[in-house]
């Protein structure tokens, strides 16, 4: 597990980071978001040690990571990094050396991971020949191809076609069953939202929530119901405790303000007619994110 | 954390074996420059130039020299009898009908020159533009003594007689100190070496602060810092491009010496501190190279994109370049060559030429390496400070004096 406890950081008196913990246990997925500017890369560049908090501390399994225990993490930084006029396979293969794979097992792992990401008929091209979808997958190639314990990846999905999101997910999930800790950012919340076991959301260097995205949205979302009824709904604004948020001929959203007012909306709703639903509704991450982010 | 079945499963946090990461870096510098066509290209064009100048003057004017002259009937007995103090020239004669047809065969670049009755009596050496040095002397000689000869004749001198006075032989040089190495040959290759060691660390360091900044521009750093401490990268990336530089440095004296050998032997002979100098000049250049090289590391960790390198590069340009330009004023011997050849930065160029004059003692390059490598020290530290510090920097290019501050 990867913790992060009270991370501070300032750049000159901005203050980026402040008193960030987070978690990342072994074998799950954590999600990782917040507006530009929120601290993410920040954040991510502590945990590998290219930058230094100003306060609080970073530990692996129970200790502080020197360089041979962060070699090997897997690392995708956000402004991508790899040679342009590297041949694809002898990139891979010299990053896997220098996190210490020798040489055979760094070819055959450069070579199992690029065949994977459709990229198997390549391995000799420069990378500055590919596409930028296509270098992006050699990107992650180039974070997973010593077979770190923990991975860290500033932004996997962007510039990603579906299929290859879909690739990457999947080598992601395998990874995560084989007990590696996977921290990711992204802004694309549904693709968060399908993936993550865990979520973290930044806002202005600060930690605003933290823990299952099922959970978070429960504890998160306020209290808001549908209804739906056989005809007009209209009646609903006279209940007490009640806020119509929208409303449709006979489909409301409702923001329940009192407790118990679920309770009456549901009575006077069978008292008038049929009821066809009635339901709490969870909000959606975006809906989350934009009020966490408040 | 319990793994499933998985096709590579994780291996326990064991620390990663640690390896030499310097050497890694550095195999990748050279397969790098080695795949470059331009590093290919330029070596190779270096070493034709070598061999070039070992090799061609001594087969321009080494040897035997022989001239093809034409003649007519009247004018061949004037030139045919070879005089006493011609050397390593040999004249065939050509005989034509007449000056018209001698003429043709100049003109037609046949001959080198014709041998023709002039207006009362005169005799011409005639050419196209020009008459070779060498021939012309020699056939104005034989012409002379046929001329004499005919003279005494005419006297009366019977030519028993005219032969033994043409015979006396003529004034010989004598030299004092015949193996006393040619100044002008020195100054020469006094001249080579600092040309070699100006290029090579010119176009190597270059090579290393490209090499540097093009990281920081890709943002290959940010994933490489993650696993290699940064001083073990800095040995790599000079480390391998001091390999290379000193391939070819090698190789360029080793053909230098070795067309020498084969093309100009009596003039190797008679230097025989080359070989000295040369040996002295490697270990100069190396010592020379690690001092400066971190510099260029440095130039290039402080700027962000190439097109920045060429203001970050220009103090240690300078560094490199007013050395040289420096050890021009040192070609003789005298106050300013002893102090140069001891100063850190033109030692390199200016103490193997004092080696190749010879008159130096074994503690006087010692001494001037101690010194470099002292020198080298000092900008080692610095350097690396430098670039540890503008590493990470990928903003704008820094100046001197934040790049060094930053880590304060």
């Amino acid at each position: 597990m990867l913790v992060l406890d009270a991370i501070t950081r300032r750049f000159g008196d901005r203050t980026a980071l402040d008193g960030v913990s987070l978690a990342v246990p072994d074998g799950r997925m954590v999600g990782f978001v917040g507006a530009n500017g929120a601290g993410k890369t920040t954040t991510m560049r502590i945990a590998l040690g290219v930058l230094a908090a100003d306060s609080g501390t970073v530990t692996f399994r129970g200790r502080e990571p020197d360089l041979a225990v962060r070699r090997r993490f897997g690392y995708m930084p956000e402004e991508r990094g790899l040679y342009p006029k590297g041949r694809l396979l002898d990139q891979l293969v010299f990053l896997a050396r220098l996190h210490g794979v020798d040489t055979a097992t760094a070819r055959r792992r450069g070579t199992e991971l690029l065949e994977r990401l459709g990229l198997g008929d390549r391995l000799g091209e420069k990378l500055e020949s590919l596409s930028l979808g296509n270098q992006q997958r050699v990107q992650v190639a180039a974070a997973l191809v010593h077979d770190p314990e923990l991975l860290v990846l500033d932004e996997p999905f962007s510039g990603l076609d579906p299929l290859a999101v879909d690739a990457m997910a999947e080598i992601l999930r395998e990874r995560t069953r084989a007990g590696v800790g996977v921290l990711f950012s992204s802004h694309q919340l549904d693709l968060v939202d399908r993936l993550c076991d865990e979520l973290v959301i930044l806002h202005a260097g600060r930690v605003v929530a933290a823990g299952e995205p099922q959970e978070l949205r429960r504890s998160r979302g306020g209290s808001r119901y549908s209804l739906e009824v056989d005809g007009d709904a209209d009646w609903v604004r006279d209940v007490a405790g009640v806020r119509v948020l929208q409303l449709d001929r006979g489909s409301a959203l409702l923001e329940l303000l009192a407790p118990g007012a679920d309770q009456r909306v549901l009575a006077e709703a069978v008292r008038r007619g049929p009821v066809r639903a009635f339901a709490p509704v969870l909000p959606t991450l975006s809906e989350l994110f934009q009020e966490v982010s408040r | 954390m319990s793994a499933a079945p998985t096709t590579s499963p994780t291996t326990p946090a064991a620390p990663a074996r640690v390896q030499r990461q310097w050497w890694i870096v550095a195999q990748r510098e050279i397969s790098e420059r080695l795949h470059d066509k331009g590093f290919v290209f330029s070596t190779v064009f270096l070493l034709v130039v070598v061999l070039a100048a070992s090799f061609l003057p001594g087969l321009l004017s080494g040897g035997t020299d022989r001239y093809e002259v034409a003649v007519t009937a009247d004018t061949a007995a004037l030139v045919g009898d070879a005089q006493p103090g011609e050397q390593d020239v040999q004249v065939g004669l050509r005989t034509v009908a007449d000056a018209g047809a001698a003429e043709a065969l100049v003109r037609a670049g046949d001959v080198d020159a014709a041998v023709l009755p002039g207006a009362g009596g005169a005799v011409e050496v005639v050419g196209e533009s020009s008459v070779p040095s060498g021939l012309g002397d020699l056939l104005t000689a034989r012409v002379g003594a046929a001329q004499v000869l005919a003279g005494f004749a005419a006297a009366g001198v019977d030519g028993a007689t005219a032969a033994r006075i043409l015979a006396t032989p003529p004034a010989v040089q004598r030299l004092l100190d015949p193996d006393a190495v040619d100044p002008t040959t020195t100054a020469l290759l006094g001249l080579a070496f600092s040309v070699l060691f100006f290029q090579i660390v010119l176009i190597f360091g270059y090579a290393i602060a490209q090499s540097v900044v093009q990281e920081k521009q890709t943002r290959v750093i940010e994933l490489l810092v993650t696993t290699v401490p940064v001083r073990q990268l800095l040995i790599g990336k000079i480390l391998g491009n001091g390999l290379l530089a000193l391939a070819q440095l090698a190789l360029l004296v080793l053909a230098g010496l070795a067309g020498l050998f084969v093309a100009q032997r009596d003039l190797l002979a008679s230097l025989p501190s080359v070989p000295v100098a040369a040996l002295w000049f490697v270990v100069f250049f190396v010592l020379g190279f690690a001092m400066l090289s971190c510099l260029w590391a440095a130039a290039g960790a402080m700027a962000s994109r190439l097109e920045d390198l060429q203001s970050t590069a220009t103090p240690v340009q300078m560094l490199v370049m007013l050395p040289f330009f420096a050890s021009f004023f040192a070609n003789d011997p005298g106050t300013v060559q002893t102090v140069l050849s001891y100063l850190p930065l033109s030692s390199p160029m200016v103490m193997p030429r004092r080696v190749l004059a010879g008159d130096v003692a074994l503690w006087e390059p010692l001494l001037s390496l101690l010194l470099i490598a002292a020198t080298a020290a000092v900008l080692v530290a610095v350097a690396r400070r430098l670039y540890e510090n503008s590493l990470l920097q990928t903003g704008r290019s820094l100046s001197l004096r934040s790049a060094w501050r930053r880590a304060a």
